[in-house]
């Protein structure tokens, strides 16, 4: 049985994230009322057509389709679809079509839009967007990098944003254990937020309500920058990531 | 390969560290060997025996707080680095001059390096003591700045200083582990 979530549209670009939320929503049987299209290039992956990814290692392996647009994804679904005129989600147009919507919960994919802009909050619908690393510990940006340096693993966190970095309530947290070998910026980041994403979800189909939000304070934990390069390099090693060198 | 944050001055010209592509095998080597060049050149100025000429320091106008005077006192209140921190992780740059407000005097010139060199210690000290990737992380940046100006930009004293930081940021990342 597959839920709709008649509140909820998933705000979907033409980004690997987005493929990866279409996909794993599917997988888990839990859809948006509503999908609405950015406009934009389609971004094209040069690896493996299909990769193998066991996310939670518990032995169910997940098939990943980079390449695979969400239109396809979703094809047979049913799921209204709506092409936004512009991609920026701070752009007039798009505000007031967002506004109109009789949808509660806006799906972010941070597509064209890395900052939700302030204008955005003020429209009336909330938010939903899933972070690359588990708060309060890790906050800002390249997350993924220093809790894999630091703990080996990598987290993700649903949260309700709000005006702040990373500061919103949060709904649900997941850790994950980096499987070796599985490029981390463009399938597995994409992937842990979809999977926490598609948790939450489930979550308020079955239980009629979302998750209990938690305000964890701002003072908590630390906000990160982007990883250094060396530091980062480290990183990939930690996770057999190195190729080796041409020269 | 050459490790890529090299070869201009990255004050001037900052450069992203946005999807840096550092995957290869020898990245780390070829960073180590970047830094043993700009540590060799900075002993060598470090024993210079002529006069470098710095630039006079200019009267601090009213109501600006010296971004030397800020680092200084985060020795004792940490909370005061955060700000910088930010700012030059935003910026890639520094002032020498700040307000109460926190923006940087309207008036000020840019940070000299004497002050960077302090900013760093700052940032290895923390590390240091606090095992910070973040840290760490705005360290390494601070350096490959640092280690973009030529060696002859540095008073004795300040290349002597500089050499030092380089080591301790080599031990630091030295010092993370990538086993299982």
């Amino acid at each position: 049985m597959t839920y709709f979530l008649e509140d909820v549209a998933l705000i979907s670009g033409p980004s690997v994230r987005s493929r990866a939320y279409a996909q794993i929503l599917m997988a888990a049987d839990v859809l948006p009322g509503l999908i609405l299209y950015q406009p934009g290039d389609e971004w094209v992956w040069t690896g493996d057509d299909v990769i193998e990814v066991d996310l939670r290692g518990d032995g169910n392996v997940f098939e990943f389709r980079p390449n695979e647009r969400v239109r396809t994804t979703l094809q047979h679904t049913g799921v209204p679809a709506y092409e936004l005129p512009v991609a920026p989600l701070d752009d007039d147009a798009n505000l007031e079509i967002l506004r109109e919507l009789p949808i509660e919960v806006l799906v972010f994919s941070g597509y064209q839009t890395g900052i939700l802009p302030q204008a955005a909050l003020r429209i009336g619908k909330r938010f939903l967007h899933v972070h690359g690393g588990h708060i309060p510990e890790y906050r800002g940006s390249t997350t993924f990098y220093y809790s894999i340096l630091s703990q080996g693993l990598m987290g993700a966190s649903a949260i309700w944003m709000d005006h702040g970095i990373d500061t919103g309530p949060v709904i649900l947290r997941r850790e994950y254990v980096v499987p070796k070998g599985i490029n981390i910026d463009y399938i597995l980041d994409p992937l842990v937020r979809a999977d926490t994403l598609a948790a939450a979800m489930l979550q308020r189909a079955r239980d009629k309500g979302w998750p209990t939000s938690e305000i964890l304070s701002a003072d908590i934990g630390q906000t990160f920058h982007k990883i250094h390069p060396v530091l980062k390099h480290l990183a990939l090693a930690k996770c057999g990531l190195l190729q080796a060198d041409s020269t | 390969m050459t490790y890529p944050y090299t070869g201009r001055d990255l004050f001037l010209q900052p450069k992203s560290y946005a999807y840096a592509v550092c995957d290869r095998d020898n990245y780390l080597n070829d960073w180590k060997v970047s830094r043993k060049g700009a540590k060799n050149a900075l002993v060598k100025q470090a024993s210079a025996e002529y006069e470098i000429k710095v630039q006079p320091e200019a009267n601090l106008p009213q109501g600006a707080i010296t971004l030397a005077s800020i680092l200084r006192q985060s020795l004792k209140h940490e909370i005061l680095l955060d700000p910088i921190v930010v700012k030059f992780e935003v910026f890639g740059r520094l002032f020498a001059w700040y307000q109460d407000n926190g923006r940087h005097h309207p008036d000020s010139p840019i940070a000299d390096l004497q002050t960077y060199i302090l900013f760093a210690e700052r940032l290895c000290e923390i590390a240091e003591n606090s095992a910070s990737l973040k840290h760490l992380s705005t360290l390494l940046k601070v350096c490959d700045s640092l280690a973009s100006q030529a060696a002859q930009q540095f008073r004795p004293e300040d290349a002597n200083r500089l050499a030092d930081v380089l080591d301790r940021e080599h031990d630091l990342v030295d010092g993370i582990s990538i086993s299982e």
